[in-house]
């Protein structure tokens, strides 16, 4: 008791050292170990991906929690849950992706035939970016079901994906080490430079002017995202980064980090690229199950125990 | 009544749905269709890219460094298109982890950049690959690219891996997509050490 006493004293102060506080603002009740959750834009739910192929849903700040029957055989991929202010999609390894409104009523089941990967709604919750596990970036049409466009790649697959809140813009993290962007009629803009190794996400700034990438190599870029040209770089986080949530306001990020070789969370970089350089946040990663963001701040979602989720703002 | 593949094509011939070259007599254009077909070979299946792709791997057809530990693998093999041609010059992009499951993400060890030979031809010296955590099975990934035909990404998967428990058929699991790519491995005890070696044909689809 006292030793954690002293450990969360340790980690506040750390926190202050380095600039950032780390505060709860929702605890919620688990229905055991969960594997994955995210934020919905927007920040009045969180989803969480749980062992046996359950979806849960919580509505913030009340914490009803509500359980999403999926229907998906195979397994449901970290990143393959994604969720709008009226529906929920959840994509499985054998390629289905069946969409849920706010209800939990199935709307739609799309065959995609491929490990589905990565999923993200537009803001209006009209389209559906979907990435699977050997093909480019998908755009799909959520009230009829089908796909408007498929984009390309030199090789291999799109990792994550994210769509600026207008829907005029897609940007998708490429396996031949690309960051490739899309008007919302499919049309090819640029390719920017993601890297040695291949970059696992990107996350647009709230205004759509920016967008930030990481992978393998454990570096974030920022880069113009009119033009793709990149704009600075942070030092690297000692960890591949998987998942990147961008601030609300100004360029802040945060990246999901995980371990290369077991691939449990190692570490949550936090970068300003407007000051100061790349840090983790002194906080136990083992716990962490999602990044995400509201319309205030950076979010961080964790498991403190097997019934207790909680949601920390970062500030 | 049945018809041979070569009755058809005769056939066709004579209606002029099949029309042949200037010089080419039926008889020839039959064998040299039949010829084709037989040599035509199954596209090599696809598997995914990473997650630990890394572009500019050294040219380099030796993988292992003296010392290295783990069992040493030798891997040749033959660059084909589907019509069973063999392709030279085709670039052949390597990665794998050490003998521990680890990749090496700072550097270029066991990654590697291959031509093929006049006749399609690579070969590479390596270590057989460790498991990790996050994937069941050992594996090598291959990227492979050549002018005219559709990139070829894929990963060559062992059947001594004891995860296939002596029958990759049987024991496949979701980690290995296809048993095609399950390659049968060769052991040498030599003297002062034990080898390993298997071949992995690739075969490309063209555009």
């Amino acid at each position: 008791m006292k030793i954690n006493f002293v450990m969360a004293a340790l980690l506040v102060l750390c926190g202050s050292v380095y600039g950032q506080t780390v505060k709860p603002v929702a605890k919620l009740d688990a229905p055991g170990g969960l594997i994955f959750a995210m934020v919905c834009d927007g920040g009045e739910r969180v989803v969480a991906l749980g062992g046996q192929n359950d979806v849960y849903a919580w509505s913030l700040p009340s914490g009803d929690r509500r359980t999403l029957k999926t229907g998906l055989d195979g397994h449901v991929d970290p990143g393959a849950i994604a969720c709008s202010r009226k529906m929920f999609a959840v994509g499985s390894t054998h390629g289905t992706v069946v969409v849920l409104d706010a209800g939990g009523a199935e709307q739609h089941r799309m065959e995609l035939k491929e490990e589905v990967t990565f999923l993200t709604f537009s803001a209006d919750g009209t389209m559906l970016v979907v990435t699977t596990a050997n093909s480019p970036v998908q755009l799909w049409d959520v009230a009829s079901g089908k796909a408007l466009w498929k984009g390309s790649t030199d090789f291999g697959n799109s990792y994550g994906a994210r769509i600026a809140p207008n829907g005029d813009l897609i940007v998708a993290a490429d396996g031949d080490t690309h960051v490739r962007a899309y008007d919302r009629k499919g049309k090819f803009l640029y390719a920017a430079d993601g890297g040695l190794l291949e970059p696992f996400d990107v996350s647009l700034s709230a205004d759509a002017k920016t967008f930030t990438v990481a992978g393998a190599e454990g570096i974030i870029e920022l880069h113009d995202a009119a033009t793709g040209k990149l704009l600075k770089k942070s030092a690297n986080s000692g960890n591949p980064i998987f998942l990147l949530a961008m601030a609300p306001q100004g360029r802040k990020v945060i990246g999901f980090a995980l371990d290369a070789y077991r691939m449990y969370p190692a570490a949550v970089a936090y970068w300003d690229p407007d000051g100061g350089g790349l840090k983790n946040l002194p906080l136990d990663a083992k716990t962490l199950l999602g990044i995400g963001r509201d319309d205030k701040s950076l979010l961080l979602v964790r498991q403190e125990s097997p019934g207790k989720v909680v949601v920390e703002r970062v500030d | 009544m049945e018809l041979s593949r070569r009755d058809l094509l005769y056939k066709c011939m004579a209606l002029g749905v099949v029309k042949l070259g200037v010089g080419l007599s039926p008889a020839a254009a039959v064998e040299a269709w039949l010829h084709a077909e037989k040599m035509a070979r199954q596209a090599t299946p696809i598997d995914q890219l990473g997650p630990f792709y890394k572009k500019g791997a050294p040219n380099t057809a030796v993988l292992r460094a003296a010392g290295d530990p783990g069992l040493p693998l030798a891997v040749a093999g033959t660059v084909y298109n589907t019509r069973g041609e063999e392709l030279s010059g085709a670039k052949i992009e390597i990665w794998q982890t050490n003998h521990q499951g680890h990749y090496d993400l700072s550097g270029y060890r066991y990654r590697a950049t291959l031509l093929s030979g006049e006749k399609g031809a690579y070969d590479f010296q390596s270590v057989i690959p460790g498991h990790y955590p996050a994937r069941v099975c050992q594996h090598i990934h291959f990227l492979v690219n050549a002018p005219g035909h559709k990139p070829l990404v894929t990963q060559m998967y062992f059947g001594s891996d004891p995860v296939f428990k002596g029958d990759p058929g049987k024991n496949r699991n979701d980690d290995c997509p296809s048993v095609e790519l399950v390659r049968p491995i060769l052991l040498t005890d030599q003297p002062n050490s034990m080898n390993a070696s298997a071949t992995f044909e690739l075969v490309m689809e063209t555009r």
